[in-house]
């Protein structure tokens, strides 16, 4: 019966691609065979599904390099993310009307929010925002790790 | 008088065959309801070590043609709020700069001033094209405007917002070579009174003969310069007496007319 459970396992383990470490100790009563785990999927981020806003925020003198992201930004095809994208500058009094003049301080700048609209049309920030994102692809990474999608 | 009214205007034909009036009228003075030159901020200016030649223009952008209508100053502003639009994630929308221009000069052709024009851009605005002939013009304008615009008054100045990727308007003095752009797409110099306002934008780039060089997206048509582009040196800005320049650093959207619309926090 031992050595039927421990073909029968190898077997099984073979077929699975799996090393197999035999362990016999005489005189112990014999083990089962461990369950076979289920094979690994990645563990995907809570998924969001409502409209996303995109929002960047530099401030007034910003560094060639970051307005350079925020203009491929502009560049990127939202539609197929279900997202609009819009970027400001700090100072501008839209800003104070959207709600964001009291998320950052201008240190912070340039820094990346992402809002999700949801079933009720409120728009709630989805934590944490990017700072200084060093390329467009960077923010639609995270849209997308948002999306989970690849 | 070569105008349809009553002043004289200097005019040079462009390769179109279209005559075209150069009648920018630049600032008597930096006085109260001109935009003041900004005050230094150490930030400001780029240092040369970091400007990146680029070439970026928007394809969803038309050039633009104002026709034989002095309103250069009109037009190269609206090229800068459609631009500062790009850049803010806006959508393109189809502007009317003539409706705009033809308001401030009372329906004449004279020409205007472009940090006037700047000003009364950031206060009223450009309605869109088709949306003039409503009572309601005048909200349709104050949806398009632009915002924190700051007179530009030294060539890094102008370096320096171009390189930040935002909308410039300079002026430049249009003479017998403008016209003829060299094999680096650099329009000719002249030297004299800026009669000309123009938008600068969307690329940089260095140039063994004229050094660091701004793009510059014209305003008569895709048949001049190179299909309607151009690039302005520090010749150009320095040859231009009386000239002056201003940048949007943004651009106002109205939340309630466009779709769709950026939400509200929370």
């Amino acid at each position: 019966v031992l050595i039927h459970r421990l073909l029968a396992g190898l077997i099984l383990s073979s077929s699975l691609g799996c090393n197999l470490t035999v362990h016999i100790h005489l005189g112990e009563r014999p083990t089962a065979p461990a369950p076979v785990p289920s094979p690994v999927r990645p563990v995907s981020a809570a998924k969001h599904t409502g409209h996303f806003t995109v929002s960047y925020i530099e401030p007034v003198y910003p560094s060639p390099a970051s307005t350079a992201v925020r203009h491929d930004l502009a560049g990127v095809d939202w539609g197929g993310l279900d997202t609009t994208f819009r970027a400001y500058t700090h100072g501008q009094e839209q800003l104070q009307t959207l709600g964001f003049s009291t998320l950052y301080v201008a240190a912070d700048l340039p820094m990346v929010f992402v809002q999700e609209t949801n079933a009720s049309g409120a728009a709630p920030i989805v934590p944490p925002p990017l700072r200084s994102p060093a390329t467009a692809d960077v923010v639609v990474a995270r849209v997308k790790e948002l999306r989970g999608t690849p | 008088v070569n105008s349809p009214h009553d002043v004289w205007i200097p005019t040079i034909q462009t390769p179109d065959g279209v005559t075209r009036y150069l009648g920018l009228i630049p600032s008597p003075l930096y006085g109260a309801g001109i935009l003041p030159p900004a005050p230094p901020h150490p930030d400001e200016l780029v240092p040369v070590s970091e400007l990146e030649p680029f070439d970026a223009w928007p394809q969803t952008l038309p050039i633009m043609d104002q026709a034989s209508w002095n309103a250069c100053t009109w037009f190269a502003s609206c090229q800068a709020l459609l631009y500062g639009r790009y850049q803010g994630g806006q959508p393109y929308i189809t502007l009317d700069p003539l409706y705009a221009y033809l308001v401030v000069t009372g329906g004449r052709n004279t020409g205007t001033n472009l940090l006037q024009a700047a000003q009364a851009i950031e206060v009223h605005g450009i309605p869109p094209l088709g949306k003039t002939s409503g009572p309601d013009v005048r909200e349709q304008a104050a949806r398009f405007r632009m915002q924190l615009t700051e007179s530009l008054t030294t060539w890094p100045q102008i370096l320096s917002a171009v390189a930040r990727r935002r909308p410039v308007c300079g002026t430049v003095c249009v003479g017998r070579t403008y016209n003829h752009l060299d094999a680096e797409g650099v329009m000719g110099v002249d030297r004299g009174q800026a009669n000309h306002a123009i938008f600068l934008g969307g690329g940089l780039k260095f140039s063994k003969q004229h050094g660091w060089c701004v793009k510059h997206a014209g305003s008569w048509g895709t048949s001049w310069g190179v299909a309607g582009f151009g690039w302005y040196g520090e010749a150009h800005f320095e040859g231009a007496k009386y000239g002056e320049a201003y940048v949007a650093t943004g651009v106002h959207e109205d939340l309630a007319s466009i779709e769709p619309n950026p939400p509200v926090v929370g």
